[in-house]
């Protein structure tokens, strides 16, 4: 039993040690997430308005992330590793978007999920970038730059609209509740039961010999299954653990 | 009456033991077909992100060539690794061209700074982005391939499984590999 706990908290630590930069998955879909600062109390309220509207009409996740500094990484590696830790957009249609805003670097990107590259290709998310974020992120204007690529012309919001054919009702203030799916919820309780099911085999003595067996045996599942974080990822709360091929664009401001 | 019992015993364990065998056997097998499965898949996306790349070429090429006359090497050598690469057939043929591209892309790429009125088209901007995104993916990709690829490979290798992957015919896969040289090729830094 304490062999098997050193284990556990070995890996927990290394898990976390891997992901040191980048910021831990929040446990609810959080749409705004200003770990930089850039924004202020209401301004962050309107940007979470417009993007669970997103949410609500097209499920669609379009997330925010301000950071600091993207510490020793290349952009595009932070945000490929971002949005895929945290599991950007529904599962079944990968329709995650990332907008990531790091201040030391001066850096911004769009990382578009692999279900709205077709929606959102590179070229458009450039232009937007090019149009709004470097002329208001120049100025220090961070909120002006991000409403503009959401709600401008040909913004995201008129694109989405366009592609999924709804209105998003973009100037609702108000409560940001995402809708919770069942599904979601009945993922993590399943993952609940599994681990208590197995922590009452491993306190039977027998039970521990059986363990080790059925682990053995079923190393070669848990790696198959690889990318889809099937194993105690379960995606919980939160993100709908959606998957990115590496599509955006951004550069420096 | 004793001697029966023991006798039922041993055939009982015995045919246990087979069972097991058996289950894990058909176990093996089965990760093997649906492992090789995922590499054949992993290798289809990879493929459609380079023939994206490859569609997008001729129009960037178009869009600069009328501005860039004095670069005609440039952009022969693109056409040259564009040929060699709709005749490539096998992965390493098609590993050695997708090289050769990348290469011929980035002094593309290099030259074009020396261009400013092409960076301050945004149709060249929109290209740039399209190019830079298709270059990001196809990194993704690889990178997803090979990891399937090494799932694959160190399961065939490792024993018992091994004996059945000989058996059978299941051989290690080739690693997709990027040429060190053309690695610097695809960062594309235009504002």
């Amino acid at each position: 039993m304490k062999k098997l706990f050193v284990a556990l908290l070995l890996l927990v630590s290394l898990a976390s040690l891997a992901s040191a930069a980048i910021p831990s998955r929040p446990a609810s879909l959080t749409f705004v997430n200003d770990f930089a600062n850039l924004l202020s109390a209401s301004e962050e309220q309107e940007l979470t308005a417009v993007l669970s509207s997103i949410e609500r009409a097209t499920t669609a996740e379009v997330v925010i992330v301000t950071v600091p500094t993207l510490g020793e990484l290349k952009v595009f590696d932070y945000t490929q590793r971002l949005f895929s830790e945290w599991g950007i957009g529904k599962r079944d249609k990968n329709n995650g978007l990332l907008l990531l805003v790091s201040t030391r670097e001066r850096e911004f990107r769009f990382h578009t999920g692999y279900g709205l590259e077709g929606v959102l290709p590179d070229g458009r998310l450039g232009s937007l970038y090019r149009a709004h974020i470097v002329p208001e992120f120049g100025q220090g204007r961070f909120f002006d730059g991000l409403r503009g690529v959401l709600l401008a012309n040909a913004g995201i919001v008129r694109l989405l609209e366009r592609e999924y054919n709804v209105t998003i009702d973009s100037g609702a203030l108000g409560a940001a509740r995402p809708s919770a799916g069942i599904a979601r919820y009945l993922e993590g309780g399943l993952n609940l039961f599994v681990v208590i099911i197995l922590i009452l085999i491993l306190s039977t003595r027998g039970g521990r010999g059986l363990l080790w067996f059925l682990l053995g045996h079923s190393i070669g599942n848990m790696n198959r299954r690889g990318r889809g974080g099937g194993f105690g990822g379960g995606f919980g709360g939160g993100f709908g653990g959606g998957r990115s091929g590496g599509g955006g664009a951004g550069g420096r401001w | 009456m004793k001697q029966s019992g023991r006798i039922l015993g041993v055939l009982l364990v015995v045919v246990g033991l087979l069972a097991v065998l058996g289950i894990s056997l058909v176990g093996s097998y089965n990760s093997f077909v649906q492992l090789s499965q995922q590499v054949d898949s992993q290798f289809a996306n990879l493929e459609a992100r380079l023939q994206r790349r490859f569609d997008l070429i001729p129009n960037l090429v178009e869009t600069v060539k009328g501005h860039m006359a004095h670069e005609q090497e440039v952009f022969s050598n693109i056409a040259e690794a564009r040929a060699r690469m709709a005749g490539a057939r096998t992965v390493d043929e098609r590993v050695g061209a997708t090289n050769q591209l990348e290469g011929a892309l980035g002094r593309l790429l290099v030259v074009m700074e020396n261009y400013p009125q092409l960076k301050a088209q945004e149709s060249v901007s929109r290209l740039m982005d399209e190019l830079a995104g298709t270059e990001n993916r196809i990194t993704v990709e690889r990178d997803n391939f090979n990891a399937v690829v090494q799932q694959y490979n160190t399961r065939i290798k490792s024993f018992p499984a091994v004996i059945l992957a000989n058996m059978f015919g299941y051989e290690a896969r080739d690693y997709f590999q990027a040429d060190p040289g053309a690695q610097q090729a695809p960062r594309v830094t235009f504002p």
